[in-house]
């Protein structure tokens, strides 16, 4: 048997999937998509279940990407039946949903989870009741305190909903007409007609045909505001359901913690709050990250030692197509991972603590003011770390041209590599006073970048609607499943690259293909950005891999005393131009996947005139002055 | 919802409009069966276009259902119907105000909706620590309504104004924060309670 499990976002879809099946949990990709959906399966009773979580959704409306997904598990039918995962504490919009699932007419189970929060809260639900108006088996369940036995004991009583409801004459006509030219038999086709009225693409790709969208335009003629009609007939159904079934027992008046107070009704405490979890942030990220960093680097530059005597031996191509890929993977475990798994454990304790969304409202102002939406923060946070997964992050923003224009200003935001480079190059070279001059001037672009976007990306953002959960403890397990679940497909695809990016520095370097690029760029280089000339070997390596920049600067200089050859202002120009960079090939390959080969390439080519330009114009500036 | 070249549009057509949807009301009593869009192009000898903004009109007041090719009156726009019918003079009275107006003395529905429609305020005009009850949404985008129907913002649903923000305000509902855009403020029309 196989049990979708559905539900608003926070309502603890994954906990519970965690406490049902153990530590067992498998992650994989949807098919067709990136989306990473977690399942997991247990034997209840001689039968085996199986546990498909999907990602979290207000409605079966799909906006996003990962409401597709969840949309498409649900049409596809490819399931015995559905558990609902319902919030306790706001029934009411959490039953729209249920009326969605009775609508096509799949078994079903609810399941209240935050109960007795809601108890402590005076909301008490009449779970008799409400099992009698549904029709289907409602059982209470604690993930957190691994109370799920009667969940367990009515596993196999999952019954399709007896919910009926009648929308305005002029829908259930479309929807009967529709209904006559669907075949399918795993869902109901009322549902599906419903689906394909609501002008839903999913729906409207496995079911839609010529004939339906001509009746459904033909009715739209005169009812225009169809969708919103079904939407809010079928809220309206929740509400007058849900104040059959709760009762309140003493006043609901809430009391909105001090800090809510704080944050979000004032603009000076939104500020300190921000500041306070970026800083909480990047200690960790600084402290931990370098830390970790320095082991595992460690590990891998002693494990590449011992294996020194038979790179010696063998054919020089093949021994240096081995050692660099070997570099790359353990760039990839030294340098990535730590960053990155430090920063997807840190962003699922703030969300399940509540703190991401309320972080998100006090920063919207401002990626507003960027052109972007609040929820940008999160991939512009991540690219301080690393580009790569920061590109695939960027999915968590609707709209397309918004995740365009995010990945695009990855020009101006420095990486890891990038702030190593900052550090080690020019901070450690040329003095503190130009490292920093390097971060003033990437934000300066980065605000320019942004406004310049914005007049040739032209996106219409869905307005902030964002729900403050209430905070909760987190649970360790859960952190670390659900930084993990965000984290492997880092781990399957960017370490390949990372390898395969090692090699192609390896077959370069064994056949020396540098060298011709050197005097090509000589009017880049000497004129423009008023280099030594051999500082574009650098540059360019940075393309492949911005942790060599600085072995290589010091290959092309001879020497690793670079002040001895560059003046500071040199360095700096130097630091500047290896920072304003569209990322290594590794971030390229992202982007490609992401947002395809030409928008990438266009791109890659857009960004390294743009970075060059910016550059030189500091270059000229400052030799002017 | 209607784009706003639609809403000037109909202004200006507001006192033809009112005679046409009189027309229809008229001729549909006369005939006493379902009118085709064809019977009434050819009673007021006007275009296809302008007897469906009519019928909408019609439809939105509830005075009458358009299925299948075929207009027919509702219960109320029966009553209505006969009120044009019978008495030519009352209708200056019954059309030229606002419809609901005259719907008050009908059904008692129709009083729920002209108070709804008289009172309801765009989000915006409430007043910090304001209650208010959801009426209706004016907002072009489903995906939009869609997302303020899963938080909780249903019509029906009561709401306080809890904060006036720079780039958007804060609500509770159902005993959660909930933080709307800016943009939101115009889309949202609520009915005060305090």
């Amino acid at each position: 048997m196989t049990a979708l499990l559905v539900g608003q976002p926070n309502v603890g879809k994954s906990a519970l999937l965690n406490a049902i099946t153990g530590a067992k949990v498998m992650i994989s990709n949807y098919p067709g998509t990136t989306v990473d959906v977690s399942s997991g399966s247990v034997v209840i009773g001689g039968e085996k279940y199986v546990f498909i979580d999907t990602p979290g959704v207000y409605s079966l409306t799909a906006s996003s990407e990962e409401e597709k997904v969840t949309n498409e598990m649900i049409l596809k039918g490819e399931y015995d039946f559905i558990i609902q995962v319902i919030d306790a504490t706001v029934l009411g919009k959490n039953l729209i949903l249920t009326y969605q699932l009775a609508e096509l007419g799949k078994p079903l189970i609810l399941v209240l989870n935050f109960h007795e929060e809601a108890e402590k809260r005076g909301i008490n639900i009449d779970v008799v009741r409400l099992e009698k108006l549904t029709g289907c088996p409602v059982v209470k369940v604690n993930p957190l305190k691994r109370r799920f036995e009667e969940l367990l004991k009515r596993i196999d009583k999952a019954t399709p909903p007896a919910l009926k409801m009648t929308y305005d004459d002029h829908i259930e006509a479309a929807v009967s007409e529709i209904k006559k030219l669907l075949d399918t038999s795993e869902l109901s086709k009322r549902g599906i007609a419903i689906k394909l009225l609501e002008g839903d693409p999913v729906a409207a790709r496995m079911f839609g045909n010529d004939e339906i969208f001509r009746i459904i335009g033909s009715y739209k003629q005169y009812h225009p505001d169809i969708e919103q009609d079904i939407m809010v007939t079928r809220a309206g159904h929740a509400v007058i359901l849900e104040e059959k079934v709760v009762e309140v027992s003493h006043s609901r008046k809430s009391r909105f913690s001090w800090l809510d107070r704080l944050v979000i009704n004032t603009t000076l405490g939104g500020a300190f709050f921000s500041l306070g979890v970026f800083v909480f942030v990047f200690v960790i990220l600084f402290y931990l990250g370098g830390w970790l960093q320095d082991v595992l680097g460690a590990f891998f530059d002693s494990f590449l030692q011992s294996l020194e005597p038979w790179l010696e031996r063998t054919n020089d191509l093949i021994g240096s197509l081995v050692e660099n890929s070997l570099i790359g993977f353990g760039a990839g475990i030294s340098i990535a991972v730590p960053y990155v798994g430090i920063f997807y454990f840190l962003l699922a304790l703030m969300e399940d603590t509540g703190i991401l969304s309320r972080f998100i409202v006090s920063l919207n102002n401002i990626m507003r003011k960027f052109g972007v939406p609040g929820r940008a923060i999160i991939p512009m946070m991540l690219g301080l770390g690393c580009t790569v997964p920061a590109v695939r992050a960027t999915r968590l923003l609707s709209g397309f041209k918004d995740r365009l224009k995010v990945a695009a200003l990855f020009i101006a935001i420095p990486c890891s590599s990038r702030n190593a480079i900052i550090f080690g190059v020019v901070g450690h070279h040329a003095g503190m006073a130009y490292a920093i001059g390097i971060y003033v001037v990437s934000i300066m672009v980065l605000i320019i970048t942004a406004r310049m976007l914005g007049l040739f990306i032209k996106s219409k953002p869905i307005p902030l609607i964002e729900e403050l959960p209430p905070y909760r403890r987190p649970v360790l397990k859960n952190l670390v499943v659900k930084a993990w679940i965000r984290m492997s497909d880092f781990v399957y695809i960017v370490i390949p690259l990372l390898i395969i990016g090692g090699m192609l520095y390896g077959l370069l370097s064994h056949y020396n293909l540098i060298n011709p690029f050197v005097k090509f760029f000589d009017n880049l280089t000497v004129k423009w950005l008023n280099l030594p000339s051999g500082t574009i070997i650098p540059i360019i390596y940075g393309f492949l891999q911005k942790d060599l920049v600085p072995a290589m600067l010091s290959n092309a200089l001879g020497t690793s005393d670079f002040a001895s050859i560059m003046t500071p202002h040199q360095i700096f120009i130097f630091g500047l131009v290896s920072t304003l960079q569209i990322p290594c090939i590794i971030a390229f390959g992202m982007l490609v996947r992401e947002f395809g080969i030409r928008r990438s390439f266009l791109l890659w080519i857009l960004g390294f005139i743009y970075g060059m330009f910016w550059s030189g114009i500091v270059n000229k500036l400052l030799l002017a002055l | 919802m209607g784009s706003d070249r639609m809403k000037k549009k109909r202004e200006k057509n507001h006192e033809w409009m009112r005679l046409l949807m009189e027309d229809i009301m008229r001729l549909s009593r006369e005939k006493d069966s379902p009118l085709s869009v064809e019977d009434v192009m050819e009673d007021s000898s006007v275009d296809r276009q302008e007897v469906k903004e009519a019928i909408e009109r019609l439809e939105k007041r509830g005075l009458a259902k358009f299925e299948r090719g075929h207009l027919a009156l509702t219960e109320q726009g029966e009553k209505v119907a006969d009120v044009i019918y019978n008495y030519h003079r009352v209708i200056e009275e019954v059309l030229g105000h606002e419809v609901a107006h005259a719907l008050e003395h009908f059904s008692e529905a129709a009083e729920k909706i002209k108070i709804l429609g008289e009172k309801a305020k765009p989000l915006e005009k409430f007043r910090e620590n304001e209650r208010g009850v959801v009426a209706y949404f004016e907002i072009g985008n489903p995906k939009v309504i869609s997302k303020l129907l899963g938080i909780g913002l249903s019509p029906g649903v009561s709401f306080r104004v809890i904060k006036y923000r720079k780039d958007g305000f804060v609500l509770e509902v159902g005993g959660r924060l909930v933080v709307l855009g800016r943009e939101l403020g115009k889309g949202i029309a609520g009915v005060s309670m305090s």
